[in-house]
């Protein structure tokens, strides 16, 4: 019955029923159906046809298909990382221990350190007490010091700064100082000496020097170095200054100060190191677990 | 996670998105496969294949339909598969059974609440269309399974089958046409709401 029609009418037939035919061309097929049988008996055969295919049993998948790296040809992304996580872990651990060592043990050289110390304080104090009652100078000795008469002629003779260097101690001076120490007094500017050059008696001379000692006492106290203090003995050349004594105390400071930034810089750098390789650690097994 | 969410990260070589992406399209590329093959183990060497290929080549992927952009590869796979053997002609293998007796339709087609009977009916009209589908050309039987079966409309197939819409149209008339001459002896088998139809509009 069916075997009348052409391939466009089969096309035509196949399309209306997907309604897929355009307003026009449906409606002229519609009006062809009307008129023809064998148009609406291929129509029913292409319904039944189209039903048992959509009414076929559903296919599913008989198992997952999901890709393995090796099967995608991808490398995983994390095992680079998360083969350092280990080597992290123990440099933090180790960083860490290492910080505390070194921790501890400055606290506790710093405590034998400090008692020597807080103990050597009042010694000093109790020295720098006694100095003026000891006669730390001899008056002989008085004249060998770097003070004396010609250096005041040059005094007079022009105001220069006076820049002097003295050691001490010597053994002439009868100073028991474990160590060397070298005092540097201040630039000192001098007002010009009204008296004559190298003229004049003993009692010009002595004025003279209690004037400028009274001119260079507030420099000499100005300096904070405070143990040693020479004060004016009645000699014949009375040219006493009072000189600003070694800093003991400030020389062992100092040369604890070394050690004391090394350690510091230690402990910074454990703890620097422990803190980031750690952090970097949980950073990379966090990644690892995702 | 949305699917354009899911392509993006693909793209970047994110396998699991990929794998998320699989598991929501497995069952539509399988069975574009079973019915373009015939055989479950042919449509599952080609699904794979098929979603192999997509991985290597998402960067390919320009937008529009992903199942369309999917489905087009595992056609592409069973067309290369269809004329590798249509080269080297083989006996295909049927399952077997724990008696060496050979299994018509694998384990995972059958549905438990059905009844004996009805499962042998089923499985005898699903074996019908399937051999019927089997005697079109891959043209033709592409374009009937991905409209009639899988449900694409026409622009959607034209997009899978990369022709124009005029070519979907043609070749599906031809291989209803061609179906309905198949089945014919069939119908017995078909269930009677299909067989009620009223003719009228659609």
């Amino acid at each position: 019955m069916t075997t009348n029609l052409t391939p466009r009418d089969w096309e035509a037939l196949s399309a209306y029923l997907d309604g897929q035919l355009a307003p026009k061309e449906q409606q002229l097929l519609e009006a062809r159906m009307r008129s023809r049988a064998d148009l609406r008996a291929a129509m029913e055969e292409l319904r039944r046809t189209r039903a048992v295919l959509r009414a076929h049993l559903e296919v599913r998948a008989p198992r997952n298909f999901t890709l393995t790296p090796e099967m995608a040809g991808v490398r995983p992304r994390s095992r680079p990382t998360v083969a350092f996580f280990p080597a992290l872990r123990l440099t933090s651990a180790i960083s860490s221990l290492l910080f505390v060592l070194v921790a501890l043990s400055e606290l506790l050289i710093g405590g034998r350190l400090a008692l020597p110390m807080a103990a050597g304080e009042p010694q000093r104090e109790a020295m720098s007490e006694a100095a003026p009652q000891e006669p730390v100078l001899e008056p002989s000795a008085a004249p060998a010091m770097a003070v004396e008469a010609p250096a005041a002629e040059e005094v007079e003779a022009t105001p220069q700064p006076v820049a002097k260097a003295v050691e001490a101690p010597t053994p002439s001076l009868g100073l028991e100082l474990a160590q060397p120490i070298v005092i540097e007094t201040e630039t000192v500017e001098l007002p010009p000496f009204a008296g004559g050059m190298g003229g004049g008696d003993g009692a010009d001379e002595t004025q003279l020097d209690e004037e400028a000692l009274s001119q260079m006492a507030p420099i000499a106290t100005a300096t904070p170095l405070p143990t040693l203090t020479f004060t004016p003995q009645p000699s014949p050349s009375p040219t006493v200054m009072e000189q600003p004594t070694a800093p003991a105390p400030d020389r062992a400071r100092f040369a604890r100060f070394p050690e004391w930034t090394v350690l510091r810089w230690v402990e910074i750098t454990l703890a620097i190191v422990g803190l980031s390789t750690g952090l970097l650690a949980i950073i990379l097994h966090r990644r690892g677990r995702s | 996670m949305d699917e354009a969410a899911l392509i993006s990260d693909a793209r970047q070589g994110d396998l699991n998105a990929f794998n998320r992406l699989i598991l929501a399209y497995q069952d539509l590329v399988y069975a574009q496969a079973y019915r373009m093959m015939g055989e479950p183990e042919a449509a599952e060497d080609a699904t794979q294949e098929a979603f192999i290929s997509a991985f290597r080549s998402i960067r390919s992927y320009r937008g529009g339909s992903f199942r369309a952009w999917l489905l087009r590869i595992v056609t592409n796979a069973c067309y290369d598969e269809l004329r590798r053997r249509k080269r080297r002609p083989t006996t295909p293998l049927e399952p077997m059974d724990a008696e060496d007796e050979e299994i018509e339709s694998p384990h995972w087609l059958a549905d438990p609440s059905e009844s004996p009977e009805d499962r042998t009916e089923r499985l005898e009209l699903d074996q019908a269309i399937q051999n019927c589908l089997e005697d079109l050309p891959p043209d033709f039987r592409s374009v009937v399974v991905l409209v009639d079966i899988q449900g694409f409309d026409y622009i959607e197939a034209a997009e899978v089958i990369k022709k124009p819409v005029g070519t979907v149209k043609s070749r599906l008339s031809r291989a209803r046409l061609r179906l309905r001459d198949c089945l014919q002896g069939w119908w017995e088998l078909i269930p009677a709401q299909f067989r009620l139809v009223n003719e009228g509009k659609p």
